[in-house]
């Protein structure tokens, strides 16, 4: 590193010798302190995310892991959201399904009302899967940006229920020396929204705007931000309606149509 | 003192700036309208001491609301030293709007890019130094919210005092330019009357926007309507075709234009930034009302389950107080009788009675936090922009959206807010249906009896009694917009601002704010009420009192089939003076034996609670507000009719459902 950078004067060049020899402290300028809001905005791109791995999230090969991810788990919240909405139905106390009896870690009871949210969650994470479909990635990652987001924010909301649970029992412990534990330290809620966690991170951080500046690396291409996607949904699609699939020909209209018709 | 005011369009930040600069808590959020009254408070820098007003947000200065017309009275008539002009770095052009105004008016202006974060965020550069140039004043940078940059800001305000600068004279367009000279030349006889008071140009363009209150302004100074009017009209005629209001916006909005050159770079390329993603799906016409009630009952679930050990803990820690008190005064009374009035008084009224009020305080503050974090994230502008069109599918209004939803918190400052509402028929008719909004003040109420009569499905009551009160709002603003206050209804104009993560000290003032109310409410106006019922009580007059109002509940029969108490009916007039009072009152009187009332007594009894009027304090603002006794006795009666129907309609049905 140049010394002078390391301190806070640059040196002048273009004083006069004379002037030098009678004040030699010109030879040094004294840098404007810098604001703190541009050393804020500096700070802070720092401690962002590295611009290669958000260009790395917007690849289509993680489109389309994300958009497994988004089908799996939309399955997991509506599996267990049912399962939970059934239990108003008093089918734990009943022993209807042993199911309940042998998942108990989960804590079924409590989380009823719990059932339908996640329900709701479940149902938004699936209402991402044809958006996907169509290309519309940026609607699709909306939708499971939310959904990843409410599992999260649930996640939490029960971890606090749990140490509340804790607390309860702590509170009868000192006051009533009666030992009466929590019913469950896993609510599934909690470990749902462990595993879509990780989703709305990428999902978020997918989705930083970057300053021109901020360059593109080589071979990062995020063509599925443009209409004519290229990825494997598109790659099977050319290969059953020809190479030309998805190019225009000079008046603007797909080439494979035009193919198709040749071939009629 | 040198004077300084804070002004810009809503929700651009001008309360933080203001509680930065005074070190006031005054309440900031994230939606617009939250500030509706001007504040004042004092800046010290540098030996200085500078006296900081804070505006209500305007988008220009043609106004049309209570809100809007405060903060311009004060701009034009108290004259401040220094205007500091608040502006959204991340929506420039429109937010200058109010800029050129301020310039047309003549005074000292500082401008603040407030909000830069949030510009970079959504892929806007800003040359601040640019701006200043071509303004002619001078810019500063700050995120108020994270404390940058007001350090500069304090600096230049105190430098702008003492040398201040004017802006560039604005340069109008040509057909705009020649029509200020021609009203200049008609009011040239009072010129050097209006020059004293007034700016010309402003009196001029402001007269072209046929301007009612500056009419009145410059009548106040001797300028003849009769005689200048007619000459202001024709010349609109002749050259706006009638209406010159849309052109002058034009006019305004190309000096905007001719300010932008060069400020401003945008580099949002083709991907959505997460706000513009969250606003996809939040405000979408399918799932935005699931996600909202999702949201709510998260926040009802984490206020439950998170706060009821706590409460645990101050109720062991008030009965143990209790046993303390009892200890004490056999110690002092020595080989007394073991009855002493005094500490009865004292154990009753104040350890039971307020000590069952504050023991909820867990509830009340996590419920504040929660809130606090909705609010500052943006997310209630988007459940008002949600909930705006089904509502106005019914014929209800858009503008009141904003003050029902703040009525969550406390009714007195949401029916405050309906000052940001235009139409007078409008607001009357949020100001009545806003005591139904479920209030903080009754959700220890709510948690109190639910969870001693439904102790498996508190929450879930606890949320119904909720959505029950924003039903019956929306229900009777709907009526009223049908018969009392026919005509028809303004549209939402709100400003969707980009979703912000809020910051701790933000959430921590807000919810402070408030748990500091309720404790003050709690060591004034509920503990002298749980008193007065005690020695009311003592004297036999409570129960005369409580069989009146029980006595009109004859039909309510609690589980074991009799008649609801005359205990639940002095709680019901308790509960006029604030909703807590209710928890102490039946703490006093009933204590453990509220689940006796039973699943039908005890809803009947709930959605009573929900629906009559909430507090003295509401009927005195709604006096305020309406400026009329005949609305607030009106909300009172009305409240209490509807409070009561509802009540035996849901008694019946659990009590049928019940019985089955």
């Amino acid at each position: 590193m140049n010394e002078n950078e390391t301190n806070n004067y640059k040196i002048i060049k273009d004083i006069p010798a004379s002037e030098l020899e009678a004040h030699p402290e010109l030879t040094h300028e004294i840098k404007k302190k810098e604001s703190r809001l541009s050393k804020y905005m500096r700070e802070r791109r720092r401690s962002q995310i590295p611009v290669r791995h958000i260009w790395l999230l917007n690849l289509p090969i993680v489109t389309n892991i994300i958009l497994v991810f988004s089908i799996i788990l939309g399955l997991l919240f509506l599996y267990f959201g049912v399962m939970g909405a059934l239990t108003i139905v008093g089918f734990t106390e009943q022993n209807v399904w042993v199911i309940y009896d042998v998942m108990w870690i989960f804590g079924w009871e409590g989380n009823a009302i719990t059932g339908f949210v996640l329900i709701i969650i479940g149902v938004i994470m699936l209402w991402s899967v044809p958006h996907y479909f169509q290309n519309n990635v940026q609607k699709a990652d909306s939708y499971l940006v939310i959904s990843s987001g409410l599992g999260v924010l649930f996640a939490i909301i029960y971890i606090f229920v749990i140490l509340a649970d804790l607390l309860s029992w702590l509170v009868d412990f000192l006051t009533t020396n009666v030992v009466n534990p929590p019913d469950t330290y896993f609510y599934y809620p909690v470990l749902l929204g462990l595993i879509a966690a990780p989703l709305f991170r990428a999902l978020s951080v997918r989705h930083i705007v970057l300053p021109p500046s901020e360059k593109q690396p080589e071979d990062y291409s995020t063509q599925h931000f443009k209409k004519e996607m290229k990825n494997w949904r598109d790659s099977y699609k050319r290969k059953h309606l020809g190479d030309n699939y998805g190019r225009r020909n000079k008046k603007g209209k797909h080439r494979h149509h035009r193919r198709r018709k040749r071939w009629e | 003192m040198a004077r300084i005011a804070l002004i810009g369009n809503p929700n651009v930040g001008k309360s933080v700036i203001f509680n930065e600069l005074t070190g006031l808590n005054q309440t900031i959020a994230n939606f617009p309208g939250c500030t509706v009254e001007k504040k004042e408070g004092e800046l010290s820098h540098e030996d200085q001491i500078i006296e900081v007003i804070d505006l209500p947000g305007i988008y220009s200065l043609s106004t049309h609301s209570i809100d809007e017309q405060i903060s311009r009275e004060y701009i034009i008539n108290d004259d401040p030293d220094l205007v500091v002009v608040v502006l959204d770095a991340s929506n420039l052009e429109r937010n200058l709007y109010l800029t050129v105004q301020l310039m047309e008016l003549n005074t000292h202006l500082l401008i603040v890019l407030n909000m830069m974060d949030l510009a970079q965020g959504k892929g806007i550069n800003i040359d601040a130094n640019r701006l200043s140039k071509n303004l002619g004043i001078p810019v500063i940078e700050t995120i108020a919210s994270k404390g940058i940059g007001l350090d500069e800001l304090k600096g230049k305000i105190c430098e702008c005092l003492t040398s201040p600068n004017l802006a560039k004279p604005l340069v109008w367009n040509k057909k705009t330019g020649e029509n200020i000279e021609k009203i200049l030349k008609s009011i040239s006889p009072y010129t050097s009357r209006i020059e004293k008071k007034y700016p010309l140009e402003w009196v001029a363009t402001s007269l072209l926007e046929e301007d009612d209150y500056v009419w009145e302004l410059i009548e106040n100074i001797g300028v003849s309507r009769e005689e200048l009017g007619p000459k202001i009209t024709k010349l609109i005629e002749e050259n706006f075709d009638g209406d010159a209001i849309v052109p002058l916006v034009d006019a305004r909005y190309e000096i905007v234009n001719s300010y932008m050159t060069d400020v401003q770079q945008k580099y949002t390329g083709r991907r959505w930034a997460l706000s513009d993603m969250l606003d996809e799906v939040l405000t979408n016409r399918f799932l935005g009302i699931p996600i909202f009630l999702t949201i709510m009952w998260g926040m009802f679930q984490l206020t439950f389950t998170v706060g009821a050990p706590l409460v645990g803990l101050i109720e062991l820690g008030f009965d143990k107080l209790g046993v303390l008190v009892y200890y004490l005064s056999n110690l002092l009374d020595g080989a007394g009788d073991g009855f002493n009035p005094i500490s009865d008084f004292i154990v009753g009224a104040v350890i039971n009675g307020v000590g069952s009020v504050l023991s909820f305080l867990p509830f009340i503050v996590i419920l504040f936090i929660a809130m606090a974090i909705l609010e500052d994230t943006g997310y209630l502008s988007r459940v008002a922009y949600l909930m705006d069109k089904p509502m106005s599918r019914i014929g209800l209004q858009g503008q009141s959206i904003i003050p029902m939803l703040l009525g969550f918190g406390c009714n007195v400052p949401a029916i405050m807010a309906t000052r940001a509402i235009r139409n007078d028929k409008d607001r009357k008719t949020t100001i009545l249906v806003n005591s139904f909004m479920p209030c903080s003040a009754r959700l220890p109420v709510y948690i109190f009896i639910a969870g001693a009569i439904f102790p498996t499905f508190a929450g879930l009551v606890t949320l119904g009694l909720y959505i029950l009160g924003i039903l019956v709002g929306i229900l009777f603003s709907w009526i009223f917009r049908k018969t009392l206050f026919r005509g028809e209804k303004s549209d939402l104009i709100i400003e969707l601002q980009p979703f912000t993560r809020p910051t701790p000290k933000s959430v921590f003032i807000k919810m402070w704010n408030q748990t500091k109310e309720f404790l003050k409410k709690a060591s004034t106006i509920i503990l002298v009420s749980l008193m007065i019922i005690y020695l009311l009580n003592q004297a036999g007059i409570m129960t005369y009192l409580g069989r009146g109002v029980s006595l009109l509940f004859w039909w309510m029969k609690t589980s074991d089939g009799s008649p609801i108490g005359w205990e639940y009916g002095a709680a019901l007039l308790s509960g006029l003076v604030a909703k807590e009072v209710v928890i102490g009152t039946l703490g006093t009187l009933v204590g453990s034996s509220l689940e006796l009332l039973g699943p039908a007594a005890g809803l009947g009894f709930l959605v009573f609670i929900a629906l009559y009027v909430p507090c003295i304090a509401t009927l005195a603002v709604i006096k305020q507000e309406t400026k009329s006794w005949k609305w607030m006795l009106f909300s009172l009666m009305f409240t209490i009719i509807v409070a009561y129907v509802f009540s035996a309609i849901f008694y019946f049905i659990v009590h049928a459902i019940v019985s089955v």
